[in-house]
């Protein structure tokens, strides 16, 4: 893979997100959910008993505490989010494809290799940040309504969450450099996710799946060890979702 | 030497079912302007895309600037350009931006990209609309746009697939000047039905049928060697035409000259035309028909395409 292509790829494809405003919306969505995340957390309970007290029952919750905001962030960013993240990438090698710009770019000294991985750099890059963000709003916000938590359990809890996030947004990528139209590649990332999330219930299996990661991402922003299965199985899954999409858009003819 | 050459290169798509390429042997020689000629189907896009490196062959091979074709040899595409069918670009970007972009593909540091590509827009008249979004501009000027991405890297070789397709009038023959001018610079290979753009620019012609070359030969020997000139007679009326017709085929006999008539207008085909227009002559003042004119008159592109297509059709 020649460096130089690679870069001007990258750096066009940066351009792109910008000015199709998916990296504002990108932004967005996870900046709201960070925000809202311990405001739930912390709330919930409130507005319950008010709901309860006017129909004359009483609901007794614990007192919310770090953990549940935390619980909360982790919840609405592995559902929400990355529902709306599927969105936004499950065009990004099918559309190229469709519109015919994939061949005017395929034509000039550029391997597909780098053409691939000049989108899937940006997405992640795309998703980092937006992430970042969204947890510095989410620690932010915590640590304002809550006993703070450590910046060094959550800053790890916050990463095993993103590796969660980006596992996901490479397999939607596998699936839309395999699939014949950007709904079909949609559809295929969801039944995915659904497939994923089922086998969870398969012992030592479940384990390695993403799924786990999130119970970690928890754990491990309250000071918990970090288990190393879940990690080996989305670095599979993300390697093996990579050279997927490499060969089939190598059999790929315009 | 050859610039392009394939051996019995083929493509077959739905397992087989499909046969878009059929053996097809190709040379194009170096320097020239090769009108690639063929109806609708007969395998110009396949041909370019697999030339081009963006399509695997079923079978057979071929040679780009001395490169052998595969999709994975970025060598070969650094040393050619290529217009599509239906050029599409990104709509986001500006006319500017994508000439510079895709000299940036071609290892062009970002200064040089820019000088070339502000060359280019002034040489396709696209200078004022340079900082406006791909998205907004018209089917002339997008074509205007592929012509100039095409040559961004100054290829070798040029693949253009229909340049003239969307083009009006002015467009036409600038491009076409301008595709002359790179003449002994740039092989330019072109497949268009426009026969009249190969006679004014291309100095060889290769005719494509069913993904078959039928006949590659240089511009002015495929007229000469495949559709001999003809004595074309005029008359006042269809009547007067067909009465001619039916006339010449009783004098002339079955290994004749044989007279085609197409309304008023009868056509003969001759080895000596000479003889023939005599024969003409002395027929129409036997019978009194009402000639209108006569005249000799050479083989056109077009005489040449139908009767090599219409026979392997």
């Amino acid at each position: 893979m020649r460096l130089r292509p690679f870069f001007v790829l990258f750096g066009k494809e940066l351009r792109e997100q910008t000015r199709s405003y998916r990296l504002l919306i990108f932004g967005l969505v996870f900046v709201f959910f960070g925000l809202a995340s311990p405001l739930l957390a912390k709330f919930t309970p409130e507005i319950l008993k008010m709901v309860g007290t006017d129909q004359g029952v009483t609901i007794v919750l614990p007192e919310p505490t770090a953990a549940d905001a935390v619980a909360q962030f982790v919840k609405n960013v592995s559902q929400i989010a990355l529902f709306v993240l599927v969105f936004l990438t499950m065009g990004s090698v099918v559309t190229e494809r469709e519109r015919g710009t994939a061949a005017f770019v395929l034509v000039k000294p550029v391997s597909r290799e780098s053409f691939l991985a000049a989108k899937l750099l940006t997405l992640w890059l795309c998703g980092t940040g937006a992430f970042a963000l969204s947890a510095l709003c989410a620690y932010g916000y915590t640590a304002v309504l809550f006993p703070a938590p450590s910046v060094a359990s959550f800053v790890l809890g916050c990463a095993l969450l993103l590796l969660h996030v980006l596992t996901f947004v490479t397999t939607t990528f596998f699936f839309s450099a395999v699939a014949r139209s950007q709904v079909v590649a949609g559809v295929l990332s969801f039944l995915a996710w659904i497939l994923l999330a089922s086998l969870g219930g398969l012992g030592i299996v479940s384990e390695f799946l993403p799924g786990r990661l999130l119970s970690a991402a928890t754990e491990a922003a309250l000071g918990a060890l970090v288990p190393w299965e879940p990690l080996v199985g989305c670095a599979a899954i993300i390697v093996v979702s990579f050279f997927g999409a490499v060969l089939a858009f190598r059999c790929w003819e315009p | 030497m050859d610039a392009i050459r394939t051996s019995a290169l083929a493509k077959s798509y739905e397992r087989g079912k499909v046969l878009a390429l059929n053996g097809l042997d190709l040379h194009v020689p170096e320097g020239s302007v090769f009108g690639f000629l063929g109806p609708n189907g007969a395998g110009k896009t396949t041909a370019i895309k697999i030339l081009t490196g963006l399509v695997e062959p079923t079978s057979g091979e071929a040679w780009v600037a001395g490169e052998r074709v595969g999709n994975a040899s970025a060598r070969l595409r650094a040393q050619i350009g290529y217009l599509s069918q239906e050029p599409r670009f990104y709509p986001w970007m500006t006319g500017r931006e994508l000439l510079v972009f895709a000299g940036r593909l071609f290892g062009t540091r970002a200064a040089t990209a820019g000088r070339r590509a502000d060359e280019l827009l002034e040489m396709s008249g696209l200078s004022r609309a340079a900082r406006r979004r791909v998205g907004g501009y018209s089917g002339g000027m997008v074509q205007r746009l592929g012509i100039a991405q095409a040559i961004v890297s100054e290829p070798r070789i040029l693949f253009l697939d229909e340049p003239c397709a969307s083009l009006d009038p002015f467009g036409r023959r600038d491009v076409l000047e301008f595709i002359a001018r790179l003449r002994e610079k740039t092989t330019v290979l072109m497949s268009t039905h426009i026969l009249e753009d190969v006679e004014r620019v291309c100095d060889t012609v290769g005719i494509i049928d069913r993904g078959r070359m039928v006949v590659t030969a240089r511009t002015d020997e495929l007229g000469r060697r495949f559709a001999p000139p003809v004595v074309e007679l005029g008359f006042e009326t269809a009547a007067a035409a067909v009465a001619f017709a039916s006339a010449w085929a009783e004098a002339a006999g079955a290994s004749g000259p044989v007279a085609t008539v197409e309304g008023e207008v009868v056509q003969l085909r001759a080895a000596d035309l000479a003889q023939a227009r005599a024969s003409a002559l002395r027929l129409v003042a036997a019978k009194s028909l009402p000639l209108a004119r006569l005249e000799t008159r050479s083989a056109s592109l077009e005489d040449v395409f139908v009767r090599l297509v219409g026979a392997t059709s």
